[in-house]
């Protein structure tokens, strides 16, 4: 009998017993009507699940087993196809960077033969550039020299372009060392070319991370634009030329923090179990202790430029902004929040004036910051310094209890205990601790913190009376 | 003698259709619950825990989940054995398992499985089905 439950009757049956219910026949009508076409050998509603189905089923038995397999088809297919894309990116930038390079040495080899020419001990009197335009004999003009000028700048724009990382890797720093080396054969008459061309060079070596060349370029190219147009030729430039140099002068200097040799001494403690500081904190040590001068510097060619930038190119240029930002910066670094304040409400004066109460909360947190920092060097001096400075503006602008204010005496009261002022520090502690109904859990919590701090210097304090008392 | 099996069988599906049009769950069928009379009909029997639909879906009350468990757990619908809402569907389950004994003579659920049922498992490894077991084996 059994053999003879075969075909349709099998299904019937299965799917009559079928533990789920939704795929059972929904009543015992339905299971009559298909027993009735079984009978009458029509095709019945039963069949066997489909292949969707099945798989479903497979996948809920062995579901670890599945999802195992999957992640491993999938890690496969992710790998291949990031593999793949990596490479065609990686031939398409080398196919780009190819191009670009050939384009820019064929426009450094014609510009190479054009200033080459047009050099009096090559050309001889002859004039092979612009015969037409340009009559023999006033090569000197200034039309001529600005024309010069610019196919210069657009040469080392196309250098620059050389420049860009898919090109460092076929060895395309050349072109800038060509026009810096062209530019020294002009002499007198390439200084602006010089200029330009070094600082193009120190651009681009910023880029690659040769900071020591890049400021040893800014340099050069700040003292011959300085030598070019001092003081008293400055008049005679157009606006933008003048502004350009403004903006290379800053540049020269603002550099500099970055590249100092002294950013290599490192301010990470010995104490600290590594021994190799990670890049960015000998950055960050060149920001707070050694380059101080050099900020100072930085500071003072962004304040030179800046006149010079607003009067040539107005208030709302991005040139003014970009130097107010960083002066903005600079200012923060030196501890001068009233000038940091001041230039960033500049800067933001016209286009959001709600950053200002922003500013003030960032810059209230990082002053403290930096007094911390400042304290971890050693320099506790330092660190009271532009505690007290960013306390001043907090007791302008924020209320008694603002968890800010209360923060900035904690950590100063922190300073000055170890510069072992203990009694001023415990002054300072015993007013914060006295502070009425603190804002916030902020608030409450730098109250604890120096409710702490006072009961651990208490009694160091008795102990030091009672030593000199002893003496 | 599968056709006579199958034209009873159909007697029996219409009248449970029958009860099921009338929204009632007969909730109990088994071969002792269905009678063949000596004129050769079928009469369903003891409609005792038989329940009317409301809104298509037995709701079980607490009444009923306790009849519910006294129930024939060989006969029985997976949702009966596990106490959770039954509909007409759970009758159709009961017909499968009288089907498939009609028709092979075995009991439809193994040894195992049947005291699997009993305790209220059916849907582990053991309290499998019999039937649907072997009739996989022989549809393919």
């Amino acid at each position: 009998m059994r053999k003879a439950l075969r075909g349709d009757l099998d299904w019937i049956v299965l799917k009559a017993l079928t533990k789920e219910r939704d795929r059972r026949y929904v009543s015992a009508a339905d299971l009559g009507a298909d027993l009735r076409r079984f009978l009458r050998n029509e095709p019945v509603d039963a069949s066997p699940p489909s292949a969707a189905y099945r798989i479903g089923k497979f996948v809920r038995r062995h579901r670890v087993a599945v999802t195992a397999a999957a992640l491993l088809v999938l890690t496969l297919m992710a790998g291949t196809v990031g593999t793949t894309a990596g490479m065609l990116r990686a031939r398409r930038a080398e196919a780009a960077a190819r191009t670009e390079a050939a384009t820019a040495e064929r426009y450094s080899t014609f510009l190479v033969n054009m200033f080459e020419t047009a050099a009096p001990e090559q050309s001889k009197g002859r004039d092979d550039h612009g015969a037409g335009a340009c009559p023999a004999g006033r090569r000197a003009n200034p039309h001529r020299a600005r024309q010069r000028a610019a196919a210069r700048s657009a040469a080392a724009r196309h250098h620059r372009l050389g420049l860009h990382p898919a090109g460092t890797l076929l060895g395309r720093t050349l072109p800038l060392d060509d026009a810096v080396a062209l530019a020294r054969k002009l002499g007198d008459r390439g200084n602006v070319d010089l200029a330009q061309a070094l600082y193009r060079r120190g651009q681009a070596e910023r880029y690659l991370d040769e900071p020591i060349k890049a400021e040893s370029d800014d340099r050069e190219a700040l003292a011959i634009l300085e030598r070019t147009y001092g003081p008293e030729r400055r008049e005679g430039r157009a606006g933008p030329d003048r502004a350009w140099i403004a903006v290379a002068h800053e540049r020269s200097r603002a550099s500099a923090p970055f590249v100092s040799p002294a950013a290599t001494t490192c301010w990470w403690r010995p104490t600290a179990k590594r021994t190799a500081p990670p890049p960015c904190c000998c950055r960050t040590s060149a920001r707070f202790t050694t380059a101080r001068d050099r900020y100072r510097d930085a500071k003072d060619a962004y304040e030179q430029a800046l006149p010079l930038l607003r009067r040539n190119f107005g208030e709302q240029d991005h040139h003014v902004g970009t130097v107010l930002g960083n002066l903005a910066q600079l200012y923060q670094i030196l501890g001068d929040y009233h000038a940091r304040l001041r230039s960033g409400a500049a800067r933001s004066r016209d286009r959001h004036s709600r950053v200002r109460s922003r500013i003030i909360r960032m810059w209230a947190s990082t002053g403290c910051n930096l007094a911390r920092i400042s304290d971890k060097l050693g320099d506790q001096r330092l660190a009271v310094e532009q505690i007290d400075r960013a306390g001043a503006i907090f007791g302008q602008r924020l209320p008694d209890a603002h968890p800010l204010r209360l923060y900035a005496a904690y950590f100063k009261a922190g300073f000055l205990i170890e510069l072992g002022q203990l009694g001023d520090a415990r002054t300072l502690l015993e007013q914060l601790v006295a502070t009425q109904q603190p804002s916030s859990l902020e608030a409450r919590v730098a109250l604890l913190n120096g409710w702490v701090r006072l009961a651990e210097h208490r009694a160091p304090e008795r102990t030091v009376a009672e030593v000199s008392r002893a003496r | 003698m599968c056709g006579r099996c199958l034209t009873l069988f159909l007697q029996v599906t219409d009248a449970v259709a029958h009860a099921h049009s009338q929204l009632v769950v007969h909730r109990d069928l088994k071969p002792s619950n269905i009678l063949v009379t000596a004129g050769g009909e079928v009469r369903l029997l003891d409609f005792g825990i038989a329940k009317l639909l409301e809104q298509g879906e037995a709701r079980e009350t607490e009444l009923t989940e306790q009849s519910g468990r006294a129930l024939t757990p060989d006969y029985a619908s997976p949702e009966q054995i596990a106490g959770t809402p039954i509909g007409t569907a759970s009758d159709v389950y009961s017909l499968g398992v009288v089907l498939y004994e009609l028709l092979t003579r075995d009991p439809a659920l193994s040894a195992e499985a049947r005291l699997a049922r009993r305790v209220g498992r059916c849907d582990s490894q053991d309290g499998s089905c019999e039937a649907e077991r072997s009739c996989r084996a022989s549809a393919r």
